[in-house]
């Protein structure tokens, strides 16, 4: 792509398949701990239900750090 | 000298009856309704006579435990029509009735004379004890002297009731007691339904509830559970939270088989009942064993026994029939969870990881007592299991 004089190059880079591996892992541990945090919050077991919480907060940033981390 | 499982007289044999402690027991439940004891208000103790009501109207061989009635025909007279299937197609119809009627948990088991009790005690002064016996005639027969059960009668529906948990989480008060009552008074609706669908098919059929037989080894047989530290009734789905009934019957079905899911494995690594166990009436031993603690054990099986006087004495004490055990087992969890299932599933296969399930399930802070008072303004019964 061209404009005037400067020429901005955009690198398309492949993921490996073992990120999308990775990535399934992830989703299907976020919907766990959620499930089990809301399941537990139903039940009146609180502790647990602040636990997967936790967890699940926790994951879900390790999981869009991972995401945003290209390189 | 090896001993064989028999048949226990009562189904209390050996416990004592603690009527000096009972007396007591009322009184300490008058003074701490009066000290607003939570547990103990009035209410809390009205509700529990309340869920036993259907139970405690209903008497072995009268009533809704009938080892005869059946709305139409008389005793004696056999019925006009019967129903013949497969012993399989047998068991199916016979569950799927049973599921109906409120039984969570239905199998069939073989009948086994040893389970039998030998006597039905008396219940007031006036009446003998009954002796039970089985006798080669074709329908079951109560006298003035006996219960008889006909021989042909070679099945067993064994079932289970699950108890509330929230109830249940709220043990030793009389809130507690609430979800055993109801537990039995449900049960009590459960056979006796039961039974007079067995006798409309053409079959007899005797509806017992926790009397005339021992209920644990019959659902064992019929693998509705395992054997566990608490010398009690395990299941997979609900822990030990369940109350257990029977229906004899002539009706031929096929037989369930027990059941292995890794509890035992479990029960030696776990210890959370023994610990947490009030009257230390259970046994921190870490391998089940053949030798009993007391009359009130039933010798010729291994497990862990229990020391039965312990508890009953508690029970007076505490003003409350417990039930911390119950509570607190890891298997005693509500069915909403999807990721409880999975950690059962790894627990029948993968014993090595049950210290890991224990250290959890204490962190995640589960078997501990609720507030009695929050009960009746919180976690009121929304159609949640049990």
């Amino acid at each position: 792509m061209t404009n005037g004089d400067d020429v901005v190059t955009i690198t398309l880079r492949k993921r490996p398949w073992w990120f999308w591996v990775c990535t399934g892992l992830w989703l299907l541990l976020e919907i766990l701990l959620v499930q089990t945090a809301l399941a537990s919050a139903r039940e009146s077991e609180y502790r647990a239900a602040s636990i997967s919480w936790i967890a699940a907060a926790i994951l879900a940033a390790a999981g869009v750090f991972g995401w945003l981390r290209r390189g | 000298m090896f001993a064989l499982y028999r048949p226990l007289k009562t189904q209390h044999e050996g416990t004592g009856s603690f009527e000096a402690e009972q007396v007591s027991k009322a009184k300490r439940l008058i003074a701490w309704t009066n000290e607003k004891k939570p547990g103990f208000s009035l209410p809390d103790q009205k509700l529990s006579e309340g869920a036993w009501t259907v139970m405690r109207s209903s008497r072995p061989g009268t009533g809704l435990l009938s080892w005869t009635r059946t709305p139409g025909r008389t005793s004696t007279e056999p019925s006009a029509q019967r129903y013949t299937a497969s012993p399989e197609e047998m068991a199916n119809t016979v569950k799927a009735a049973a599921r109906l009627y409120g039984a969570r948990l239905v199998g069939i088991a073989p009948m086994n004379e040893s389970y039998v009790n030998l006597q039905v005690p008396r219940q007031d002064e006036k009446e003998k004890d009954k002796d039970i016996v089985f006798e080669d005639v074709d329908v079951p027969e109560v006298t003035d002297t006996k219960f008889v059960i006909p021989r042909k009668m070679k099945w067993v529906v064994a079932i289970a009731i699950p108890m509330d948990i929230e109830l249940l989480a709220r043990t030793p008060t009389p809130l507690g007691d609430a979800a055993s009552a109801l537990g039995y008074s449900h049960s009590a609706f459960v056979v006796s339904s039961l039974a007079v669908f067995i006798r409309g098919l053409g079959y007899e059929a005797i509806p017992c509830v926790n009397d005339t037989a021992q209920s644990i080894p019959f659902a064992l047989d019929a693998g509705i559970g395992e054997l566990s530290r608490l010398n009690k009734l395990v299941t997979p789905e609900f822990g030990p939270a369940v109350r257990l009934c029977k229906v004899f019957t002539d009706l031929p079905m096929a037989y369930d088989k027990p059941v292995d899911f890794g509890l035992v494995e479990f029960c030696k690594t776990c210890k959370k009942c023994a610990e947490v166990c009030p009257s230390r009436a259970l046994s921190f031993d870490d391998e089940p064993s053949f030798k009993t603690k007391g009359p009130w054990n039933n010798p010729g099986h291994k497990t862990w026994f229990e020391d039965s006087y312990k508890c009953f004495e508690y029970w007076q004490k505490s003003g409350s029939a417990c039930g911390v055990c119950l509570a607190s087992c890891p298997y005693t969890k509500g069915d909403q969870a999807w990721i409880h299932e999975g950690v059962k599933a790894t627990v029948s296969m993968a014993p090595a990881t049950d210290g890991v399930f224990r250290i959890m399930d204490n962190a995640f802070g589960y078997g501990k007592q609720r507030d009695p008072e929050q009960w009746w303004t919180k976690d009121q019964p929304s159609g949640r299991r049990g």
